[in-house]
């Protein structure tokens, strides 16, 4: 018994990562030009909501005006490719540009939590829109930057060629990883701990010795390294960027997904970003009034998975995978579905 | 004896009504301190002021020699000063464990820590099991918060603010909302504490059985003023105590 456990569930887990990686990999071959973009876009808002529910289901912070960041990103990303081809330069450049923004906006808005902080940071993020939209000099204003070439991944013993879609798409695969491995390390280290304790009372996490302010501001500046990132691939993959990036109804794509997928589980937000995009996809296609009809679909997908899909699921398969354990341990593994819907 | 935590005229105003009206109060590093009054006498009000929960509207707030009005409540943890809440307030949706080592590895500097795993810290956790251990919170280490009973909560409630190792710790009516079979359990739990004497201990209370029983000083507030400071004997002869608030129950 003490042996099969571990193993039933190693496996589990190992058929699940080798099934995504090899879904992942087999995207170009099998499905062609448009999916592969499609898919770049998946990984891309899989990034950028992975960063957001640092803020939201972790520290309890749900902010709405994460496209801010997501287009200082892409805007100054485009900027360097367009002054010199260098795309590890620009992506840098793009997070490091976002890193500052949500340093500045945080903390002015770290000071307040629930509907202040999410209106705050709504403003802010109109204000970045309107500063985007009005700086025609140097945003391009309404028209966008355009004309933003793709260079070549230069990694000095390797060269490769980012205008194969195929190509750019493995790397923003490889960089997705690499953010998912990332946000592991964070979300279990005592970092990952005192945010959870912030988010479930901030009072007593100062009564445990935590200046709470400066642990918000660390997530919020930690998210928005990742919508930055996720924003600087816009430039070299679309070739453009225009003010949309900003707007408060792009703040909403990583919001929806992290809702769909549960904000209670480390994959919910890639989970999401890939529900989230096929959606829209296939709703677009039916109807012009798509906003609408996603609306209302994601609406009674929230409502009838209760704390997201992998959370739904994971309840669906756990009693299985754990049904040889002691009662013990399954009864705090049950726990969870019940919580989220009382918080 | 040396004086660890001063009040000195404490004045605590919301809008025109003034909770706390001028207190200044000395505790002294272990005797068992109480404070009590009737509802509305300004109790939670002045351990909120002196725990930096609220500020001051005047008064200054003195512990260990330095003055402390105006910090925050996490540095005043960290120098030693803490409390537990009438209104329990854990960490519901983290273990019972997970809610202990929180303060833990914040006072063995590891909570901006973000490159290790927070469940690969042998100190942490050995301190923290030996912590539930002595609660007897540790078979329900596994469990989250938010399904612990309500007297259990309470008692994790403490068991939090202990672990961050406060020289003086107030504990904000620990028995509200208690069966009688928990409540002996805490009175327990207190008396043993009391006898560890790592910890100075100010408990405000409404249960005069628990007052009685533990304290070694008793400070009686009313209408946000110091009514009477003294022994428990010298309190429960004190007539004006009798009449405001101790009233037909003593005189029975």
């Amino acid at each position: 018994m003490a042996v099969k456990k571990p193993t039933l569930r190693n496996r589990l887990g190992l058929i699940l990562g080798l099934g995504a990686a090899l879904a992942i990999l087999l995207v170009p071959p099998l499905l062609g030009r448009y999916p592969t973009y499609l898919a770049t876009t998946i990984l891309m808002l899989a990034i950028f909501s992975l960063g957001f529910n640092l803020l939201f289901g972790y520290t309890g912070l749900l902010s709405f005006g994460h496209a801010a960041f997501y287009a200082l990103g892409a805007y100054v990303c485009a900027k360097v490719l367009l002054a010199y081809p260098s795309i590890i330069l620009g992506l840098l450049a793009g997070v490091v540009a976002a890193g500052v923004g949500a340093l500045i906006i945080g903390f002015l808005s770290v000071r307040h939590t629930r509907i202040y902080f999410s209106m705050l940071t709504l403003a802010f993020g109109m204000m970045v829109h309107s500063i985007i939209w009005k700086w025609r000099e140097v945003t391009g204003g309404d028209d966008g930057l355009v004309g933003i070439i793709r260079p070549n991944l230069d990694l000095g013993f390797l060269e490769i060629n980012l205008n194969r879609p195929e190509n750019f798409y493995y790397f923003t695969a490889v960089i997705l990883l690499a953010s998912i491995f990332l946000m592991q390390r964070i979300v279990n280290s005592p970092f990952g701990l005192v945010l959870q304790a912030i988010r479930d009372s901030e009072t007593r996490a100062a009564f445990c010795g935590i200046p709470v302010r400066r642990y918000r501001l660390a997530a919020f500046v930690i998210s928005g390294l990742y919508a930055g990132l996720a924003g600087s691939f816009v430039a070299p993959l679309e070739r453009a960027v225009t003010p949309v990036y900003a707007h408060w109804t792009f703040s909403a794509e990583p919001v929806l997904a992290t809702l769909l997928g549960g904000i209670n589980s480390f994959l919910g937000p890639v989970v999401g970003a890939f529900l989230f995009r096929l959606l829209k996809e296939v709703v677009v296609r039916y109807t012009e009034y798509w906003q609408l009809a996603l609306g209302i679909i994601v609406v009674i997908l929230v409502l009838g998975f209760r704390g997201g899909v992998v959370s739904v699921v994971a309840g669906w398969v756990g009693p299985w995978l754990r049904r040889d354990e002691p009662r013990f341990t399954q009864k705090i593994a049950a726990e969870p579905a019940g919580q989220e819907a009382a918080r | 004896m040396t004086v660890l935590l001063e009040a000195v005229g404490v004045t605590r105003k919301f809008g025109a009504f003034t909770a706390v009206n001028n207190v200044s109060l000395a505790i002294e590093a272990g005797p068992f301190t109480a404070i009590i009054g009737p509802n509305g006498a300004g109790k939670t009000t002045l351990i909120n002021v002196l725990t930096g929960h609220l500020m001051p509207t005047a008064g200054k707030v003195i512990f260990d020699g330095q003055d402390i009005t105006h910090w925050p409540p996490d540095r005043r943890v960290r120098a030693g000063l803490n409390r537990s809440f009438q209104i329990t307030n854990v960490f519901h949706q983290l273990t019972v464990a997970e809610n202990v080592a929180v303060p833990v590895l914040v006072r063995r500097g590891y909570p901006a820590v973000w490159y290790r795993a927070y469940r690969d810290l042998p100190d942490v956790w050995a301190e923290v099991s030996r912590l539930l251990e002595e609660v007897g919170l540790a078979d329900q280490q596994a469990t989250r918060a938010a399904a612990l009973s309500h007297g259990d909560r309470r008692i994790l409630d403490l068991a939090i603010a202990l672990a961050t190792h406060p020289r003086l710790c107030f504990l904000d009516e620990p028995t509200a909302g208690m069966n009688p079979g928990e409540r002996l359990k805490l009175l327990d739990f207190i008396k043993r504490l009391r006898a560890s004497e790592q910890v100075t201990f100010v408990l405000v209370e409404h249960d005069m059985d628990v007052v009685f029983s533990v304290a070694d000083r008793v400070v009686v507030l009313d209408k946000g003023s110091v009514l009477a400071d003294g022994d428990p004997e010298a309190i429960r002869n004190n007539r004006l105590v009798q009449e405001v608030y101790l009233g037909e129950e003593v005189r029975a």
